[in-house]
């Protein structure tokens, strides 16, 4: 909906500036999925600001614990505020505890943390991947006021979402082993996010098993 | 958001370096072309900073001196990193109460980790970067960074790097912007250097 002032092509960009969405003022693509006794997550790398990219080496996956991933979307200043919130979460529990928070509860943590917010929230969309009991696959995602949805596949969050569920929902198949998860994985990112401008220029891929957590960096196109 | 404030900064081999634009302006009237961005936070430690005039001098003195309280607390001064998510952390704890709008460069040197930088947005984003730019400057800079940086350079390789992208400033940014005030942080400490002279 074009205001008069917004009929010159700058004054389109104008406009579409200032109404463009927080949650895409920086940019990210996460997805998580499940395998057989292991759970995989992977992000881009981009550090962008609006249409600008200014870095390409940036986390937004993190380990919280041995058998918990959390990855976040959104806008990067909240995804780094969170994640420093969940980290003292996750250890203050450990040290009250004597035992590492174990996936569903992180996830209800994070998103009662995020609910505490309903009125102002964190710009932040998180996933939470990890191995429940040892070896079962747990996965959550989360809209910024914490509403969850539990799946058994994959979970998909970010700017791109259509895409990387497109593709997510063609590749993926049930009780894939770790390396064969990691494949089919990566490709779903590096293919999703060559739509997104907003996301890309890199990715990282976690494969979290009850052995440990395998970190893979990949080369994508940097466009 | 620095718009008209335009902040370069990248790490060389054994130091880093920072170059701000001097113009003080509001509106289409400037006050002043000789004006400093680059702070000096301590003797291994350069801020330059762009956005809201008054918040770029409020935000980063307020930095500064509790910087310089831990130092005398502690007996020992900040590691660049441990600064730059120092400022991240208050930048972001006031994000939803008192933001004040500072884009912020930071550069670093530490015997440990040698030569750092660290690009900190006005909302609290913080990376750690090897060659970042504020400000629509930035835009016409960035790439010329891409393309000509490299981890290893000498003093005046930067120099005549830095001299590229003011040039690319001069010819196609539409705000003029004369002077430039360049600083470099290396093993030694802090100090002013000249632009390079062809």
């Amino acid at each position: 909906l074009l205001t008069p002032l917004a009929q010159t092509p700058a004054g389109r960009a104008a406009q579409y500036a200032a109404t463009m969405s927080i949650m895409e003022y920086n940019g990210a693509a996460v997805i998580a999925m499940a395998g057989k006794g292991c759970v995989a997550m992977a992000s881009d790398k981009r550090y962008g600001i609006r249409n600008q990219t200014m870095g390409c080496q940036m986390q937004k996956v993190f380990q919280m614990n041995d058998s918990t991933l959390v990855g976040m979307t959104g806008l990067a200043t909240d995804q780094q505020t969170l994640e420093q919130k969940f980290r003292f979460r996750s250890n203050m529990y450990r040290l009250r505890e004597e035992r590492d928070m174990n996936p569903k509860a992180f996830a209800n943590m994070v998103s009662s943390l995020l609910y505490e917010r309903r009125f102002g929230p964190y710009f932040c969309e998180p996933v939470v991947a990890g191995l429940c009991d040892g070896d079962k696959p747990f996965l959550s995602g989360m809209d910024l006021l914490g509403a969850q949805v539990f799946t058994d596949d994959f979970m998909v969050a970010g700017d791109c979402t259509e895409a990387l569920y497109g593709l997510c929902e063609s590749l993926y198949r049930p009780d894939l082993p770790p390396d064969e998860l990691f494949e089919v994985l990566a490709q779903c990112l590096l293919s999703g996010v060559d739509r997104d401008c907003l996301a890309g220029w890199g990715a990282v891929v976690h494969v979290l098993t009850p052995q440990g957590l395998t970190t893979r960096h990949l080369k994508g196109r940097m466009d | 958001m620095s718009g008209m404030d335009c902040l370069i900064g990248f790490t060389g081999k054994d130091f880093a370096i920072l170059a701000a634009d001097g113009n003080a302006a509001r509106s289409i009237m400037v006050y002043s072309q000789s004006e400093d961005k680059i702070l000096q936070l301590d003797s291994h430690k350069l801020l330059a900073v762009g956005g809201d005039a008054a918040d770029c001098i409020q935000e980063p003195d307020f930095f500064k001196k509790n910087m310089d309280l831990y130092a005398m607390r502690n007996g020992v001064a900040l590691s660049t990193q441990a600064a730059a998510n120092y400022m991240r952390g208050e930048k972001s704890t006031n994000l939803r109460k008192k933001m004040s709008v500072v884009d912020m460069l930071l550069a670093g040197y530490d015997e440990a980790d040698g030569p750092s930088l660290y690009f900190l947005d006005y909302l609290a984003s913080m990376q750690k970067l090897d060659k970042a730019a504020h400000g629509y400057g930035g835009f016409f800079v960035n790439s010329l960074l891409d393309a000509h940086w490299r981890a290893d350079l000498s003093e005046a390789e930067a120099l005549d790097l830095l001299e590229c992208c003011f040039a690319e400033i001069k010819k196609r940014f539409m705000v003029s912007m004369p002077k430039f005030t360049i600083k470099v942080v290396d093993a030694n400490g802090v100090r002013i250097v000249d632009r390079a002279t062809k």
